[in-house]
């Protein structure tokens, strides 16, 4: 077999992505660079959405909640002196039975009830974060969450911190390209197109979208512990309902139907939200405005902002060429 | 006995209002094909216009409530031709997330408008109880049942009577026939826009004297109204009333005898058990789902 050599577009953005990233501590000043690891753990956090609700159609107004489980479960265990590894896994695997806890009875229903379901217990999570003081630390949160390590290596510096996030935000985006590209993700897309003719392929429809919903929460859940290690502080206020709104809607901007579109929309929002900080709370009017114009001119997020380009520059072509002259 | 008496009152008198924001959303659920997000803050939209013409410009209640009334009403006209309309041929998940959309720029700016206080709507008839038959009863409750009941069957009356709440009905039974009986099915959705967030806003209106007035409570009324709709069967007018008493009561009886920091979250629950066992509503069977 002869390799082809082609050149292609998409690996040539991948890797240019990939250097920029990798290049940008050196550029930055701590506080930027801090920005973009938030963006790196939002990423996480909205690819697991973009999974659940892209490619099944459902809608999950929750994700903040796991995000919080997640941060809460690795502060409590970093706190008691567990290693990061083991508090990093362990807030996604709790994220993730939460999420079965949820959506094991949740998933009986469907989009609109669905979301209104996960909204519900995203508000009622808030609630004990803000109320079970003896575990959460009430409003005030909980400090003082050690640095994440492995083994003899501390990750203390923003600098250290922002590749270990990027890394695994990486690693995260790749597994799930190759989850969609999978006979999960092919089952999940069918799904998402026609449920009814899913099922008759025998694609079983409810345990497929509860499997989407626990990796949806798990992600959620180790973006959340690395977003306790960031800071090393939580506070109840970074993972109520109007955040998990904020995840639904960098899922929705970016675009729900690729893979990159978390990425895109987690850091679009970021970016925006450090540029916007002057506005404070104009902020979300741009963004809710910014939600309303997309959906209504660009529904499939800005991941096909190039493919639309294209076909208006084509239908302008098209009417400004003479008939009959080609 | 007396204590339960009094809880039931104050029960139904919230569960009034959660059923007059039920109303809204059933209303566009079924007309509209809409499951609107941002049907809550008609509620915060009702409490503060009422606040500004009523507090802050001390005109007479009456006087307030028809302009608050009339304002969220072309208020609703006014949104439903923004951001609704352009999404009637999209699938309704984008128009949900339109209403999300929607949702934040409009309590935001509430936020902005307002500033983050919580204020103080007076009562309309004094919180000093009154007593009748042995029972004291807070008049300001009851005058909240009684309007917000009065509004109810004034709504039924207008879908069942006039020219425009039949066409209504057409349009949410089935907008092509409707349409080929020379009905604007466009026309009449912005006008059940248009009505179900003046309810939302009347709800807002009645609710304040009961809590206090500030930009978020739109988002838990909205969602309680959610509730009561999904309680009683979402698309059912009768359904929607029912469901918002019986939120009301559960409330109620649930801060006072299990916990008040927690009754938010029973509430939660109970959406979430509705949901997962009976998603058509307590009141109707659903039929089962073969997929």
């Amino acid at each position: 077999m002869v390799a082809s050599y082609r050149f292609s577009w998409k690996g040539f953005a991948i890797v240019l992505v990939c250097l920029v990233l990798a290049a940008l501590p050196w550029a930055l000043n701590p506080f930027r660079v801090r920005v973009f690891t938030l963006g790196g753990i939002y990423a996480i956090a909205t690819t697991g959405l973009t999974l659940f609700m892209g490619f099944t159609g459902q809608i999950s107004i929750g994700q903040a909640a796991f995000f919080g489980i997640g941060a809460y479960t690795s502060a409590i265990l970093s706190k008691a002196g567990v290693p990061f590894i083991l508090s990093f896994l362990a807030s996604g695997l709790v994220a993730a039975f939460c999420g079965l806890i949820v959506g094991f009875p949740c998933l009986r229903a469907r989009t609109f009830y669905l979301a209104m379901a996960t909204l519900a217990f995203g508000l009622a999570m808030t609630l004990i974060f803000k109320n079970w003081t003896g575990l959460t630390g009430g409003v005030s949160g909980m400090g003082g969450i050690p640095a994440a390590g492995i083994g003899p290596f501390s990750f203390d510096g923003f600098v250290s911190y922002y590749y270990l996030v990027w890394i695994i935000t990486a690693t995260v985006l790749f597994l799930a390209y190759r989850l969609t590209r999978s006979y999960f993700g092919l089952a999940l897309r069918a799904i998402g197109e026609n449920e009814t003719a899913a099922e008759s392929l025998s694609v079983k429809s409810y345990l497929f979208r509860l499997i989407s919903f626990l990796i949806c929460s798990f992600l959620a859940g180790i973006a959340g512990s690395l977003f306790a290690h960031l800071d090393r502080v939580v506070a109840p206020e970074n993972f109520t309902s109007e955040e998990s709104i904020i995840f639904l809607s960098m899922a929705v901007i970016g675009g729900l139907k690729s893979i990159y579109g978390g990425l895109i929309g987690a850091m679009i929002f970021t970016l925006i939200g450090e540029q916007l900080r002057s506005l404070e709370r104009a902020q979300v009017i741009v963004v809710g405005g910014l939600l309303i114009f997309l959906v209504i001119f660009l529904p499939r997020g800005l991941v096909s902002f190039p493919e639309k380009m294209e076909k208006l520059i084509s239908k302008l072509r098209r009417k400004t060429s003479l008939p009959g002259s080609l | 006995m007396e204590t339960v008496i009094q809880q039931i009152i104050f029960g139904i008198s919230v569960g009034a209002t959660y059923s007059l924001v039920a109303l809204g959303f059933s209303m566009q659920f079924r007309a509209m094909n809409l499951l609107n997000f941002a049907h809550g803050e008609s509620f915060t939209m009702g409490a503060f216009i009422g606040l500004l013409c009523h507090v802050f410009l001390k005109l007479p209640l009456l006087l307030s409530w028809l302009i608050t009334m009339g304002a969220c009403g072309v208020i609703g006209v006014v949104i439903e031709f923004v951001a609704i309309r352009p999404l009637y041929k999209a699938p309704p998940l984008n128009l949900f997330i339109c209403s999300i959309g929607l949702a934040m720029v409009l309590r935001q700016m509430w936020n902005i408008l307002t500033g983050a206080v919580a204020y103080k709507f007076p009562p309309t008839f004094g919180e000093a109880p009154v007593n009748v038959g042995g029972i004291s009863v807070v008049p300001e409750q009851l005058w909240v049942i009684g309007m917000a009941v009065l509004l109810m069957f004034g709504f039924e009356q207008f879908l069942k009577k006039t020219r425009m709440g039949k066409a209504m009905r057409a349009v949410a039974q089935d907008p092509y026939t409707a349409s080929l009986m020379g009905i604007s099915v466009l026309r009449m959705k912005s006008m059940v826009y248009a009505v179900s967030t003046m309810l939302g806003g009347a709800a807002g209106i009645l609710f304040a004297p009961l809590a206090y007035v500030t930009f978020d409570m739109g988002l838990w009324n909205g969602i309680k109204g959610f509730i009561c709709a999904i309680l009683g069967g979402i698309g059912s007018i009768p359904g929607a009333i029912l469901g918002g008493f019986l939120l009301g009561l559960i409330e109620q009886f649930n801060s006072s005898y299990i916990s008040s920091l927690y009754k938010d979250v029973i509430s939660f629950l109970i959406l979430i058990i509705v949901i997962a066992v009976r998603p058509k509503g307590l009141m109707f069977r659903s039929r089962r789902e073969k997929v």
